[in-house]
């Protein structure tokens, strides 16, 4: 006996692995992009570039710190940018 | 002879070759292991770096690479009769392009997932890394040039596929908005997107778009050229979540529905290949040798694909031995559709003497144009009207073509801006002359070629880039090999067949644009050929060098 | 020079160093808690000369001096502090407990990073503006030399763009997150936005600075005074100063010229020259403004103005309008 549910069911999620998970990864690499920008006009003078609300900013760190290492890794350095920051 | 026989041997050569060959490959050449933490695992993110099954990575492998191009080359090299290209597109897929779509996905796996491009720089150092760069822009310039070239061809000879063509861009941009701003979920939406597709397709069989034969001046074929270019320049800077992925999304269901329908049916209505198997060509056509190897680029070898493996596909690798299954079986995926459209463009016609008028003249082909038809007519088969199946086949291409297009005008663009960044050209990086730019040099590329007419003129000249491009991942491969002290000639024999061929029929190339007096097309061709002896002095200085620096594993 | 404090809801004075900003400042607090107007004066000038005046310490909270009269201190040293230890509590919630050290070493070099200073005192503005500008009839900014006061004055401008772009920014990290989540099954698309501390923050930032902005070009509340002596190079930096702050759309109250002499003694060379000096860049100044502001001077005394007693004795007079 067949189980069709089961079938329906399998090729249901075929059908998403295959066809819906690309689409749905591009959107959260759209996601990350913007997520990173928005880190990067926070945090620019984290990088060398000018940043006159570094000041305002720094209150946000906690809530982006656990996100930190990939998000520098991303922007292309190897090691934390915050001197003696070790999260790397 | 049988189509259906053609098609179990070239399909049963590709089982062989993958069973046979790649496990030799595998195993013996690159001693897949599955030990290998691959960077899926070691670079989780949930976004690029994600461990996928390997059947699931295969299916976005093959409708990542696969594209007009397979569809149009081998179109094109029944020219000489179906034996060649049927031989070429066998034997490349199996020896070439298998082994080289394997490779870049096994080397970029072994570099964290990186690029070909970055892996060039570590392996032949960072004057090829330039070269490369060089490479990617003049593909990407023919592409986008043939590609509009080929979608007008068709909208010229089927105008029903125009209407089916302008709903789809809609049609996706209201997926695409649907599903990000969160009001629906996607199986739904893209059911109900197929069958509204399906449906104006229908449509268009009653209400073909036509152009009149000339607008402002200006003959349609330019007015259809401008059109799409101007749809891709705003396509292009589009967020990819509005048009792109959501049309990506259609056409890869498309391509998997198209080869069912042409398989299916032609194992129905079983036809015969009216062409002949070696056929003596219409005066005016260049040489089989080595024209051949440059008309069928994709569905035999391309570069392309190596670009796809190595930045995409290659990070997504759950264990080392699947890219044996991925990058191999996704190149025989490939030869499949090429396959395919070998057997409609010479079993696709009632008589010989069809096929004769088809291509009677090399500088009039319309590839695109003959399977279109093949497919048609095996598709009658399942009983589907033949008019019907002719527009679901064209706006198959014409939307593989445009995706392609506005791919291929972002990717320009970003190249256009780092050119600009390198060379402190500010202008450059801003968004609007970066895209101005690459379309514009895609426009006179396309126009150089007699008015948007002369697909056939620029055609070689995307082979060439195309097998340059493989040829220089062929080079890294075969230096990483060598390095690790592994058996380099199954990678080296490949590279320097094509070398060579793209070369020489580059020289020939040349001779026409030379007797044509056409300045860009010449300009062009003595670039390319400069690039392809500039990949030859690097491959061979890096070769005699003892030691490849900077190699891992 | 009634009409300079009455009325007026808020008043900032400006003018080079050394001018008697603070001392003016003090004047002008005292004739307005002498009408019984409730006066808060406040000093952002680091070199903390209001303490020197009025011979008591004052803090970072008001003080009460006289009934109608109370002063506070902006300390932006204090500022950073308290607000970095804000941020290190934060912070230290989320790292790792070995990491402490690792962040006071970071947070003690933003301590030191440029313009955080300015922040600091700006943002301590900021709050006086908003919370005491109901508590008091009248808010005195005694504020520091002058590129520092347009600095601080032109910081709500500097400001505004870069928050607002933050929320936008912000904004479609939510959409796209919205997006994102739809395929996950879920349809709580506003649930990131309302509860994004981030959003919060840059929100409450932008609706602060806004805020500010209001009060500073509110003609009819606030004015700035710029402070100056009749003297070369002070003359030509207030009208730089005017010009400026006129470019900028802030409302000039007028211009106070301190430290005018008194009459020469008849036949004394030296004072005579002085007085003839003084009267010409008085006239230069006067001239230039076009009697676009009214102009005020205060004499120059025969001793330092330290204590209430002293300061009561000052008045401004008018020159010119």
């Amino acid at each position: 006996m067949i189980d069709h549910k089961s079938v329906v069911k399998k090729a249901g999620q075929i059908f998403d692995e295959v066809f819906i998970d690309r689409y749905r990864r591009s959107l959260l690499r759209e996601q990350r992009n913007l997520e990173d920008f928005f880190a990067l006009l926070c945090f620019a003078e984290l990088l060398g570039l000018p940043n006159p609300i570094s000041y305002y900013t720094i209150e946000l760190y906690p809530y982006f710190y656990e996100d930190f290492h990939a998000w520098h890794k991303r922007m292309g350095m190897e090691h934390s940018p915050l001197a003696g920051f070790p999260c790397c | 002879m049988q189509a259906i026989l053609v098609a179990i041997m070239g399909l049963g050569a590709f089982v062989i070759g993958y069973f046979l060959y790649s496990k030799f490959v595998a195993e013996k050449i690159f001693r897949l292991d599955p030990a290998f933490v691959t960077p899926a695992h070691e670079l989780n993110d949930g976004v690029d770096y994600v461990p996928t099954n390997r059947f699931i990575l295969w299916g976005h492998h093959f409708t990542s690479v696969a594209g007009a191009a397979p569809i149009v080359g081998p179109a094109i090299a029944v020219i000489w009769g179906w034996l060649p290209a049927f031989l070429w597109v066998v034997l490349g897929t199996i020896f070439f392009a298998g082994v080289h779509d394997f490779a870049a996905l096994v080397i970029s796996a072994r570099h964290k997932g990186e690029s070909i491009g970055s892996i060039t720089k570590v392996i032949l150092g960072p004057r090829a890394k330039i070269l490369f760069l060089f490479i990617i822009f003049l593909l990407l310039l023919m592409v986008n040039a043939v590609f509009a070239v080929v979608i007008t061809g068709l909208f010229l000879n089927f105008p029903g596929s125009v209407l089916p063509w302008l709903i789809q861009i809609p049609l996706a941009v209201a997926i695409g908005f649907m599903v990000y701003r969160g009001k629906a979920g996607i199986v739904l939406p893209s059911l109900v997107s197929l069958v509204i597709l399906y449906f104006f397709i229908y449509l268009g069989v009653y209400f073909p778009i036509e152009l009149p034969q000339t607008l402002f001046g200006l003959d349609r074929a330019v007015v259809w050229i401008l059109l799409l270019f101007l749809y891709a320049a705003i396509a292009s800077v589009l967020p990819v979540w509005t048009l792109l992925q959501p049309r990506d999304f259609i056409n890869a269901l498309q391509l998997f529905v198209a080869l069912g329908i042409g398989y299916l049916g032609m194992l129905i209505i079983n036809p015969t290949i009216v062409a002949p198997a070696f056929n003596d060509p219409p005066a005016g056509t260049p040489p089989l040798i080595p024209i051949l190897f440059i008309t069928i680029a994709c569905g035999a070898i391309s570069g392309f694909h190596g670009l796809v493996a190595s930045g995409t596909t290659s990070k997504q690798l759950n264990k080392e031995p699947d890219a044996r299954f991925v990058g191999y079986f996704g190149a025989i995926g490939e030869g499949t559709l090429a396959l395919l459209s070998i057997l409609a463009a010479t079993a696709g016609f009632a008589t010989l003497a069809d096929w004769n008028q088809f291509y009677a003249d090399w500088s009039g082909i319309n590839g695109q144009n003959a399977f279109v038809q093949g497919v048609a007519i095996f598709a009658s088969g399942l009983g589907i009207p033949e008019q019907f199946a002719i527009i679901f086949a064209s706006v198959m291409i014409v939307n593989f073509a445009a995706t392609t297009m506005d791919t291929g005008v972002r990717l320009q663009r970003y190249i256009v801006g780092e050119i600009g960044k390198t060379y402190n050209i500010p202008f450059l990086t801003k968004s609007v002359w970066a895209t101005l730019i690459a379309v514009g040099a895609c426009l006179l590329l396309a126009f150089s070629a007699e008015g948007g007419r002369g697909g056939m003129l620029i055609w070689p000249l995307f082979g060439t880039t195309n097998q340059l491009t493989a040829g220089l991942t062929l080079t890294v491969v075969s230096l990483y090999l060598k390095k690790l002290g592994r058996p380099i000639v199954y990678t080296v024999i490949p590279m320097i067949f094509i070398l060579v061929m793209t070369t020489i029929g580059m020289l020939m190339n040349l001779g026409t644009y030379f007797s044509k007096q056409n300045v860009l097309l010449s300009t062009l061709g003595i670039v390319i050929l400069g690039l392809a002896f500039w990949l030859i002095i690097e491959a061979i200085a890096a070769f005699r060098q003892n030691q490849p620096r900077g190699i891992e594993r | 020079m009634k009409e300079l404090i009455t009325g007026k809801k808020i008043l900032f004075l400006g003018g080079k160093g050394g001018v008697g900003k603070s001392t003016t400042s003090a004047v002008l607090a005292y004739q307005a808690a002498a009408q019984s107007i409730n006066t808060l004066i406040v000093s952002t000038d680091p070199a903390h000369s209001t303490m020197d005046i009025w011979g008591k310490r004052i803090h970072d909270r008001p003080k009460k001096l006289l009934p109608f009269l109370s002063a506070m201190d902006i300390d932006s040293r204090e500022e950073m502090k308290q607000y970095l230890r804000r941020v290190r509590q934060q912070l230290l919630e989320v790292v790792k407990p070995d990491m402490t050290g690792a962040v006071d070493r970071h947070l003690n070099m933003v301590k030191h990073a440029p313009g955080s200073e300015e922040a600091a005192i700006f943002d301590k503005m900021v709050q006086i503006l908003l919370e005491y500008q109901h508590e008091y009839d009248l808010i005195i900014f005694d504020t520091a030399p002058t590129g520092h006061t347009l600095r601080l004055l032109s910081m709500p401008y500097i400001l505004e763009p870069f928050v607002k772009n933050l929320v936008r920014q912000r904004t479609r990290v939510h959409q796209a997150q919205g997006g994102t989540r739809a395929f996950a099954g879920r349809d709580d698309n506003d649930g990131d936005r309302r509860q994004d501390p981030v959003y919060e923050h840059l929100l409450q930032r932008l609706e602060r600075i806004k805020q500010v902005e209001k009060i500073f070009m509110d003609r009819e509340k606030t004015a700035f005074i710029p402070v100056t002596v009749a003297e070369a190079l002070p003359v030509q930096e207030t009208l730089r100063l005017v010009a400026q702050l006129s470019k900028q759309g802030f409302p000039i109250g007028g211009v106070i010229v301190n430290r005018l002499l008194p009459d020469p003694p008849d036949g004394n060379r030296f004072w005579m020259s002085r007085k003839t000096t003084e009267q010409k860049w008085l006239q230069e100044l006067q001239i230039r403004l076009k009697g676009k502001y009214p102009v005020y001077g205060m004499s120059l005394l025969e001793d330092d103005v330290c204590g209430v007693e002293r300061v009561r004795q000052v008045r401004p007079q008018i020159l010119s309008t």
